[in-house]
């Protein structure tokens, strides 16, 4: 990481932020990218990409279909809707440059659903994370500026940037946000935790000052230091900018509470409440909101299907000058059961499909007929199928024997790694612990293999140690009760039901009764929430690094089943939940001691730490690597990247660059 | 007459707010709520919200009062304002998410009620006066067939062979280049096509059913003794037939006309999954999955409605067609 200095001009700001940790992964996918493609190609498009600026407004081409309507008057030439020239965001090609055109079929769940199904593949943010992964670069910004003790920062904006309705974007639509929208929380979340500052004496949280410097210029001012504030806008705050003239509009504040619950009503909302959530927070269903998308609604969602039209005042181009996106319109269609886009994957009429990992074969099998290729990208988890031990059940026993290491080796081993990765996974889960994988940042040395081989004996031998005695088909418990444990997993969960099942077989081998519990989400959340459940398979945990997202592996909140209660115990301030002890309260403190930090080293070195509790505890126990995340892709359809990271922070699909997508031939994908 | 028809709907509101209270006691009782489902949903996107978030978002659905609470305050607006509440997925009146899903509910439901009885009437009529013959044969055969049939199987069997034949599985009402379009002859020819394998599939069940109860009354009512009678007196026997036993045999069918309107909404949800077809079922399965009250509460309060008004109407036209309804209760009274 570069070291910041005191002293800049505009011009100089910085363009990224990166963790060393993290640096590795770079390197990994990179590397990947060069042997998937024939070397000279990678060389060419990385001559292409060396463009960081478009120098002549010559260069500018729009797409025929946005040509047709400044022809008939009906939008102004594209100089006029792009930014200032040097302000262009030039977003660098994957594999070629690409073709105006096309429509991009797209699956989508009903949107009250789930709208972050087209909400993240369409999402610009202020900043976002680097394609490798190791840290964010401006992308609605154009640049940054730090102090030197990360008290301020600095935030440029690009001049001549339009919302989709040909609106100046500019340092007033930042303020909008944060005076009208997040400050006053209107839209239902507190203040994120980016914008928060801790006193390293007491503790106390103040909150950022925003301020705008000029039309173009932001700054952002903390009390006390803030390392990773970009980091966690990345993730927390990903627009951190609202419409200022359309707001103006909805806002109590601006048109009084009368006015604005009448706007809310006609738009089918029966508070304000709702309709701020839905025009601040998922606001990308409203085709008269503006946007910076690279597509925007053309319509409100309807049962079946609603067109997104690409967005004429989009501020990026393609190296070329080729104004992004390629694809002019994307076609969501609803889909009920995900079989359905299965079947019209393979029929070709999807032209990117997301999968879960048992979709694998058929996939595979139908690619040539549905002229598709399978693309997979890697997750974040440490594990595929795995178990978490609710650490504070209701039953003392239970409890003592879920703290107990010994207990959590013999289920560990109990278990055929080797036959589970073949029945589960095809092979492609590595039978190992639940671990970080080699070449991610993190990686441990042995981890993977620890408690890892099939040993019923050692099982056995351990269960005896803990004076389980066995009787029968059963082992006993100290208080005379048999060990019978209830295997919790959520119905809807992909392959639910079959690892579980297996993992039974296993266990009842060594005397431990499983009870399998399917269940429904709500049912599932409740279990979770009062304390209930003993075992369960659903979810794994893992994650980029801690510092992103530390919600499955330290304690800070509800959710995570292993840390439920104690999760409770640190959002309540020790109001409710039960407090934990331990190996488990040292995590709270590393991560806190981590969050106070202004060096990248030292992030990393506390990250390190984390990781190492999990590395010697096994809380969660994982009986297969993790499984990549599918995706079929046309192959119509270039600039997709085959080999990257599939993680929420990355957002999803989003972090392949959706808008330089294209269409090989788009003529034949209308046809 | 009218005394009957006005004592019988008044008799409806006791019956429709007692079932009201049921449904709605009912669709609380699986642990959880609305919130829960919601976060848990948010959760498999990575988005969380804070326990505060939560509460407050069950402050603002009104979902920390009890049961009984919610259920007043939402029978009150619909007394009084005709206001169905408020669908918390949708966020959206309950009203706008039925009034979305209703044409295309109501296409699939009239096609396939139309062509149960096209298909039933006939060919019952036809087995009972061929009786034993090949034909009959045939259709009782095809008639069991499609009876033991799931729908959803059919379903799945039609798009497979569709898929086969046509290279298209025809999920949806329409195909999506259409969806966007104003009505031209293309998009009717296009949602006519896509309407075969809904309305065949959800039409068979009852189909089959319909076609055996019309064979039964018609052999009972052929041997009647008025029909005899006409018969010997000369009587065509087309007319006959007409007259006489198809106007008697089609009182059962009558009788069930009222329960069909419930299929309008309900009908067939499972197959509409199956078919992706944009309907009323899966939403308010949905609905009741996520529990979503006011919406699943809006919609079986709306299936006991139009069960009771369904009764009604089989009452009223039963005493219209069959004169010995009638006369026993002129006779009674």
């Amino acid at each position: 990481m570069a070291i910041p200095s005191r002293t800049r001009t505009p011009v100089e700001f910085r363009r990224r932020t990166a963790l060393g940790a993290l640096g590795g992964m770079g390197l990994l996918a990179v590397a990947g990218c060069a042997n998937s493609s024939e070397g000279t190609a990678a060389e060419e498009v990385e001559a292409i990409n060396q463009v960081e600026e478009i120098d002549s407004s010559e260069a500018l081409t729009e797409s025929p279909m946005l040509a047709r309507r400044v022809e008939a008057g009906e939008l102004p030439p594209i100089t006029e809707r792009m930014p200032e020239l040097e302000d262009i965001m030039v977003e660098p090609v994957l594999e070629q440059i690409g073709v105006h055109g096309g429509t991009w079929n797209f699956p989508t769940r009903a949107s009250q659903e789930g709208p972050w199904e087209i909400g993240k593949p369409t999402e610009e943010a202020l900043f976002r994370f680097t394609p490798e992964g190791d840290g964010v670069e401006p992308n609605v910004a154009k640049g940054f500026d730090v102090n030197d003790d990360l008290t301020e920062y600095t935030i440029h904006l690009r001049k001549g940037m339009k919302w989709s309705d040909g609106h100046p974007f500019t340092s007033a639509d930042v303020m909008m946000w944060w005076d009208s929208i997040m400050r006053p929380e209107v839209f239902g979340r507190s203040v994120y935790d980016a914008f928060w500052s801790t006193d390293p004496a007491t503790g106390e949280r103040a909150m950022a000052e925003f301020s705008a410097v000029d039309d173009h210029t932001v700054q952002i001012a903390f009390q006390h230091p803030r390392p990773m504030f970009l980091e966690r806008v990345a993730i927390d705050a990903k627009w951190m900018f609202a419409p200022a003239h359309w707001m103006k509009e909805v806002l109590d504040e601006f048109i009084g509470e009368e006015a604005a619950l009448a706007i809310a009503e006609e738009r089918g909302y029966e508070d304000l409440e709702g309709w701020y959530e839905s025009a601040c927070y998922y606001y990308w269903f409203w085709p008269d909101r503006p946007m910076l998308r690279a597509w925007t609604p053309t319509a409100e969602p309807g049962p079946e299907q609603v067109t997104w039209e690409r967005n004429p005042y989009y501020w990026k181009s393609d190296p070329e000058g080729n104004q992004l996106p390629y694809i002019d319109e994307l076609s969501l269609e609803t889909y009920q059961d995900p079989s359905h886009v299965e079947l019209q994957v393979l029929d070709g009429h999807f032209d990117i499909g997301q999968f879960e990992f048992s979709s694998f074969t058929l996939l595979q099998e139908n690619a040539e007929k549905g002229d598709y290729r399978v693309v997979q990208w890697e997750t974040a988890d440490w594990y595929s199928h795995g178990i978490q031990f609710n650490l504070e059940p209701a039953d003392q026993t239970l409890r003592g024997l879920f703290h107990d290491e010994r207990f959590r080796e013999a289920l560990s081993v109990a278990v055929d790694r080797e036959a589970l990765s073949e029945q589960l996974t095809l092979g492609l889960g590595a039978p190992q612990q639940s671990s970080i994988a080699e070449g991610r940042p993190f990686h441990q040395e042995g981890w993977a293999e620890k408690w890892a081989s099939y040993d019923v004996d050692r099982a056995n031998t351990l269960l005896d140690d803990l004076g389980l005695a066995r009787s029968g088909d059963w082992r006993i418990r100290p208080d005379g009760e048999p060990l019978r444990l209830t295997l919790t997993q959520e119905s809807e969960a992909p392959q639910a039901g079959q690892f579980e099942e297996l993992l039974k077989h296993h266990l009842e081998e060594i005397g431990i009764q499983i009870d399998v519990q399917l269940v429904d989400g709500g049912r599932f959340g409740e279990l979770n929430d009062s304390g209930q459940l003993q075992l369960t398979t659903r979810g794994a945990i893992g994650g980029i690094h801690p510092i992103f997202r530390p919600d499955t592996v330290v304690p800070l909140r509800a959710g995570t089943p292993w840390h439920n209660q104690y999760g409770t115990w640190y959002a309540s301030e020790g109001a409710s939940g039960v407090e934990p002890t331990g190996d488990v309260m040292e995590l709270i403190t590393v991560y806190r001691d981590m969050s106070a930090q202004t060096d990248p080293a030292q992030i990393d070195s506390y990250a390190e730490q984390i990781i190492q509790f999990h590395q010697k505890n096994l809380w969660a126990l994982g009986y297969t690597g993790p499984v990549p995340r599918l995706f079929s892709v046309s192959n119509n359809l270039a600039n997709v990247p085959t080999e990257t990271t599939f993680a929420d922070e990355f957002r999803d699909l989003g972090h392949g660059r959706p808008a330089q997508f294209t269409f090989v031939d788009p003529e034949a994908e209308t046809a | 007459m009218l005394t009957y028809i006005l004592r019988r709907t008044l008799m409806m509101i006791p019956v429709v707010l007692v079932i009201s209270v049921i449904v709605f006691w009912i669709i609380q009782l699986p642990p959880g709520d609305y919130v829960s489902s919601h976060v848990m949903e948010l959760q498999k996107e990575g988005e969380q919200l804070s326990a505060a978030e939560q509460d407050a978002l069950r402050e603002r659905y009104g979902l920390d009062q009890p049961w009984y609470a919610q259920y007043l305050a939402w029978i009150w607006g619909i007394l009084t304002r005709g206001d169905l509440g408020y669908s918390f997925a949708y966020s959206q009146p309950v009203l706008a998410v039925v009034e979305r899903y209703m044409a295309t509910t109501l296409i699939v439901a009239v096609a396939s009620m139309v062509f149960t009885y096209v298909v039933a009437i006939p060919i019952g009529v036809y087995s009972a006066v061929k009786q034993y013959s090949v034909g009959d044969y045939v259709f009782t055969t095809v008639g069991f067939l499609g009876m033991a049939t799931p729908n959803f199987l059919l379903a799945i069997i039609l798009m497979y062979l569709s898929y086969i034949w046509f290279g298209n599985p025809m999920l949806g009402l329409q195909s999506p280049e259409y969806a966007a379009q104003g009505w031209s002859p293309a998009r009717v020819l296009d949602m006519l096509r896509h309407l075969v394998i809904p309305v065949v599939v959800i039409g068979t069940a009852s189909t089959c059913e319909l076609i055996r109860v019309m064979r039964g009354q018609m052999l009972d009512e052929m041997t009647k003794q008025h029909v005899l009678t006409a018969r010997a007196k000369g009587v065509k026997e087309s007319t006959n037939l007409r007259k006489y036993s198809l106007r008697a045999a089609l009182n059962p069918i009558v009788s069930t006309i009222g329960w069909s309107l419930t299929a309008i909404f309900t009908g067939s949800t499972i197959t509409a999954i199956v078919l992706n077809l944009p309907t009323q079922g899966p939403v308010m399965l949905d609905a009741l999955m996520a529990q979503d009250m006011y919406l699943a509460g809006a919609w079986l309060g709306f299936m006991a409605i139009l069960t009771v008004i369904g009764t009604l109407i089989s009452d009223i036209l039963l005493a219209w067609l069959d004169p010995r309804i009638r006369d026993e209760r002129r006779a009674r009274a």
